[in-house]
């Protein structure tokens, strides 16, 4: 096998292994990136009531959680309660959490559910385990390949001499001025 | 590979009711009140105290809160690095969490850097007292500069 032909299945099969990496990392990395707008992990569903229950922090019971807890939907399962400060109480049940505004009776029901498929590449992406810090390290080392054999594939107008060239080139400067730019 | 992602999200990634991080060792059961009391005479050990988790960071998922009797007096429970994320599921338990006691700063814990409890913008942190939790924590009288290096929990 001479070295283009050793470069091509090389880049080819690495190419294959990573696919499902690289989908994991770019889904999860489009998330992430926008995790300022968006919650990448959870579905979160706010619903706003009001209450006149007078809530005390010194005399506020369990029953005077599922008390109120009954006021907004039947179905809801209590786990606990905690009062973060005097005046806001908040209220865990199955599945979320109700936050009560001891003041105003403002009460912010919020039902938490995993995000389908974001939750699970966002896992991943976030090192979950030591075991998988060095598979994604094997990842990256095989991405490096791929690139590095990726430049050399094809040959003539449209490879690394000329066309090829410019376009990484290109791919080099794009970054560097995002740099000089920040 | 996406079929697979959503197979498995029919699973539950780290949503056990008990979990735990690779390498556990014997720890001493201590209350929660004792912690208060005497928290410098822990730090270094690794122990076990029992409390009710009252906030769990979304975006890593590697913070997490619990409080014993007093609802003031928080314990900071790192994830580090072997632990993989806290469920959400485990808000409003009570759970008996193990790990060693650490001085802030000064264990291999996952940088937040502007996720988890600072992640409030067009979604507020569900779950509590918010992204407040690590200001309360850091008005507290006690505790404040403490945290658990978690290693193992059972929910109660």
């Amino acid at each position: 096998m001479n070295l283009s032909k050793f470069n091509r299945v090389t880049h080819r099969d690495i190419g294959y292994l990573i696919a499902g990496m690289t989908l994991i990392y770019a889904i999860s990395g489009i998330a992430l990136n926008h995790k300022h707008d968006w919650n990448p992990n959870y579905i979160i569903d706010n619903r706003s009531f009001k209450t006149d229950a007078t809530i005390e922090r010194e005399s506020f019971s369990e029953k005077d959680a599922i008390t109120l807890l009954e006021t907004l939907d039947d179905k809801i399962e209590y786990k606990a309660f905690h009062f973060p400060d005097g005046s806001r109480l908040t209220i865990y049940i199955q599945g979320g959490v109700v936050q009560v505004n001891a003041s105003t009776g403002d009460v912010l029901l919020q039902r938490i559910t995993k995000r389908p498929l974001f939750y699970q590449v966002n896992f991943l992406h976030y090192n979950p385990g030591k075991w998988w810090k060095y598979f994604s390290d094997l990842y990256c080392v095989s991405l490096i390949l791929v690139t590095i054999t990726g430049l050399f594939i094809v040959k003539g107008r449209n490879g690394i001499t000329r066309r090829g060239a410019v376009l990484t080139v290109i791919g080099i400067i794009l970054p560097l001025i995002f740099l000089f730019i920040y | 590979m996406v079929i697979g992602l959503v197979v498995a999200s029919c699973g539950s990634t780290g949503s056990k009711n008990d979990s735990s991080a690779e390498g556990t060792i014997e720890s001493a059961n201590i209350e929660f009140a004792e912690l208060i009391e005497h928290p410098q005479d822990f730090v270094g050990k690794n122990i076990s105290v029992e409390g009710k988790v009252v906030h769990v960071c979304m975006m890593s998922g590697k913070k997490m809160f619990i409080v014993g009797d007093n609802p003031d007096i928080r314990l900071f429970i790192t994830a580090g690095e072997d632990m993989p994320k806290f469920p959400t599921e485990l808000l409003g338990s009570s759970i008996v969490v193990e790990g060693t006691l650490e001085k802030t700063g000064t264990a291999s814990t996952e940088p937040e850097g502007g996720e988890g409890m600072h992640a409030a913008g067009a979604h507020a942190e569900a779950g509590t007292d918010s992204c407040e939790t690590e200001t309360a924590l850091a008005r507290q009288p006690v505790l404040s500069d403490l945290m658990m290096v978690y290693n193992r929990h059972t929910v109660k």
